[in-house]
């Protein structure tokens, strides 16, 4: 046991039982990040942000909110949006911050793919991240549903039928998720406990995992340079702060993270304010009714290119129906880009333009998304520049296929032999 | 500098998925109509051809494919959009003949009792409702309506129309027989004449003139003009609005339950509720609501008033979101100077 002497101030008396100074140095006083950053590396501590907004609203929104098939519609569209003082303002804030956080997800793992970030002792990062995204998805999914709106019911009706083709216990499981034969109470109150208790949970154990994972191998930089982080951090604590390529997370990093976290606020609130419907589906305003099938029905923005992937496949190959190889392609997407360090046969950490074949293979991924998501929301039966939607979402579907599976190893491959 | 080109590539392609996924994909769910026009002749018309038009596109693509049963579909719906071009053109080029100007208020009063107090009250005339709502609504399905404010919220044409043939004014054609003939016949009946003149058209102008000249002169509130047009069939629960009368009844003759309109100012945009009522067949093809006719400053309010139930705090709303900006604004700006200081010490 540590020899504990008489406090000199209270600082001194943490100290000794806390060991405070050591672990400040640890998280954040001698937590070294390279200086050569651009703003994209803010998204980390905008999305943590993000996720103290929607925790914060949340615990807020559940003082009112009446987990009930009954009483859920009412509770949020009248007590909350109506009745209590700065009701909406705190629903507003927790739809806007779910939605808004899928943008910055995006923009985030675009990032690190963009950089190479996930090679070369960075694979846990990667995978903790991806990890998180699928957490959130659920999170999010659960959440959708418990205004029990229309939407929120006939997106849990289609969404919870999908695991309907698991092969042979299909619909035993979907019962067992629904609580019942059709999507009803029971339902609601599971997936109330899910979006309130487990997941959150979950999300912040892996949010912990994510901070831990960058704690060794660090954050890679503009160039793709790998950084000497305890000779540099040595230059740095000897006085020498400009000749050395890192800063310390506190303050360096944080003052720059501070202020794009004060102008992403203030697009933030423009969004809560003047322009939600986006996060917020008009037909989700009107209540559950499980007699009248929504004439279109679709998921939240963010999941629409996976489920442009979902119903991509229109035709029967052999024994299996479209409709199970739409769900083995919309389940490979969900977890599709935790392979990419190791579909990446390269061992190159570089941006994506200095590397030609790579930096195709990117953009052409990310206009494939949005391709996606914005088919994922037609209604498969209308036509675009005269091409059925149907067909345009198979061959989107297939482009990302082999985006994925195909166009990286080899890019990466004829990349190596270069070299 | 280069951090910009970063920025502008990220919000190019934010704003590429926005636009996809928002106006284009709506523009796609929800196909754009004719705005909604407040003359009802030319609305009703207007609409009538484009379905015309619809359906002989359709006869095209159903040829195209060649099936037996779908051309023979389409052949019919073609029909159907003639006939009702036909009818509504008759039907308004009959209306228009009607001399509103020369109506006679005084008259109209003696043709209103001679026609109209059998089912109508007008409570600003000193007429009192025979029945109770509930009795209303047991004989007739919707209690009729009380005629006081009639003369303000509803357009002149528009009640000499349906004063003439209520089942095309209310555009309820496709639910009722049109002709009074058939078994499906609307509980309110055309106008025979009151015998207080030889000419119809000239009877229906003085009633117009009667109920104009009873409406009250000074504005309706909001919910004063939705309560006079829609709560017969509507509750809007979040104000406490039920509807009378015997509710079995009023499903029965809707064949639903007409939705509670608490939160259709969310649910449906303020477009497409000015819209829908104003010609409800435009937008909801076969519904059993009629359109009610209206004016536009009654619309406005009866809109209004969804507005004031629905989206309650849109001021307040609109007011913290601009002092919050405001905040980070300023936020922001120290954010900057503060970054500015630590970083002087690291470039």
């Amino acid at each position: 046991m540590a020899h504990i002497k008489k406090a000199t101030s209270l600082g001194d008396w943490f100290e000794q039982r806390l060991a405070v100074k050591k672990v400040w140095n640890v998280l954040a006083g001698e937590y070294w990040i390279p200086k050569n950053i651009s703003f994209l590396w803010a998204m980390g501590v905008i999305l943590l942000t993000l996720f103290i907004l929607l925790l914060v609203s949340g615990l807020m929104l559940m003082c009112y909110y009446k987990p009930d098939a009954l009483l859920a519609f009412d509770s949020v569209n009248k007590t909350i949006m109506q009745e209590v003082e700065y009701g909406w303002l705190w629903r507003n804030i927790h739809a806007v911050a779910a939605s808004v956080t899928f943008l910055i997800i995006y923009i985030h793992t675009l990032t690190g793919i963009y950089y190479r970030s996930y090679k070369n002792g960075r694979e846990m990062i990667w995978l903790s991240g991806i990890l998180l995204m699928v957490l959130y998805s659920a999170e999010a999914f659960s959440g959708y549903m418990l205004p029990w709106g229309q939407m929120s019911y006939w997106a849990a009706q289609v969404i919870t039928q999908l695991f309907g083709g698991i092969p042979f216990i299909g619909d035993a499981v979907v019962e067992w998720i629904r609580g019942d034969y059709a999507v009803s109470d029971p339902t609601l109150t599971r997936f109330f406990m899910l979006h309130v208790c487990l997941l959150p949970l979950l999300i912040i154990v892996a949010i912990v995992l994510h901070f831990y994972t960058l704690r060794v191998p660090h954050v890679n930089n503009l160039t793709g340079e790998e950084i000497d982080f305890d000779l540099e951090g040595e230059k740095y604590l000897q006085g020498d702060t400009k000749g050395s390529k890192v800063i310390p997370f506190w303050p360096g990093f944080l003052a720059k993270d501070f202020y794009y976290v004060a102008i992403f606020m203030v697009f933030f609130f423009y969004l809560v304010g003047f322009n939600y419907n986006f996060a917020m589906d008009p037909i989700n305003f009107d209540p559950a009714n499980s007699l009248k099938t929504p004439a279109h029905i679709y998921p939240e923005w963010y999941f629409l290119w996976e489920y442009e992937i979902l119903r991509g496949f229109f035709f029967d190959v052999g024994p299996l129906k479209a409709a199970d190889i739409g769900l083995i392609g919309f389940a490979f997407s969900l977890v599709s880009l935790a392979f990419i360090p190791w579909l990446d046969r390269n061992n190159v950490v570089a941006p994506a333009h200095e590397s030609k074949g790579f930096f195709i293979w990117f953009w052409v991924l990310v206009v494939n998304m949005i391709l996606l998501s914005i088919f994922g929301k037609l209604p498969v039966d209308g036509t675009v520049l005269g091409i059925s939607n149907t067909y345009i979402g198979f061959v989107l579907t297939m482009i990302y296929m082999l985006e994925i599976l195909v166009v990286l190893p080899a890019v990466t491959i004829a990349e190596r032999k270069r070299r | 500098m280069k951090e910009l080109k970063t920025l502008l590539i990220v919000i190019f392609f934010t704003l590429f998925l926005y636009w996809g996924i928002e106006p284009f994909a709506h523009s796609k769910l929800n196909p754009p109509v004719e705005p909604a026009n407040y003359d009802f002749a030319a609305e009703d018309i207007a609409l009538a051809k484009t379905n015309l038009e619809k359906a002989n596109a359709n006869l095209e693509k159903a040829k195209k494919v060649g099936l037996d049963d779908m051309v023979k579909n389409a052949q019919n719906e073609v029909e159907i959009a003639k006939t009702s071009l036909d009818r509504y053109s008759s039907f308004w080029s009959d209306i228009n003949a009607i001399d509103l100007k020369a109506g006679d208020a005084t008259n109209g009063e003696l043709a209103f009792q001679a026609s109209c107090m059998g089912c109508h009250s007008l409570k600003a005339g000193g007429y009192e409702p025979l029945v109770s709502e509930a009795e209303g609504s047991e004989m007739y399905g919707v209690n009729p309506p009380d005629l006081s404010s009639a003369g303000k919220i509803y357009d002149d044409k528009f009640l000499a129309a349906l004063i003439k043939n209520p089942v095309m004014a209310l555009k309820v054609d496709h639910k009722f027989d049109f002709e009074y003939a058939g078994e499906a016949i609307h509980p309110m009946t055309p106008f025979y004449g009151a015998g207080t003149k030889d000419d119809l058209n000239a009877e229906i102008a003085d009633i117009v003139a009667y109920l104009k000249a009873v409406a009250p002169k000074e504005e309706l509130s909001t919910k004063a003009v939705f309560m006079d047009a829609c709560s017969r069939c509507h509750d809007v629960k979040y104000d406490e609005v039920y509807v009378g009368g015997n509710r079995e009844k009023l499903n029965e003759y809707m064949g639903m339950t007409p939705p509670d309109l608490s939160m259709y100012i969310r649910s449906r945009s303020n477009e497409y509720l000015h819209n829908f009522i104003n010609d409800t067949q435009k937008m909801l093809v076969g519904t059993s609501m009629p359109r009610v006719g209206l004016t536009k400053e009654a619309e406005d309010k009866v809109i209004a008033y969804m507005e004031s139930v629905g989206d309650s705090k849109k001021d307040e709303r609109e007011k913290i979101s601009i002092y919050v900006m405001i905040y980070f604004v300023i936020l922001a700006v120290f954010a900057g100077l503060w970054k500015r200081k630590i970083w002087s010490k690291l470039h």
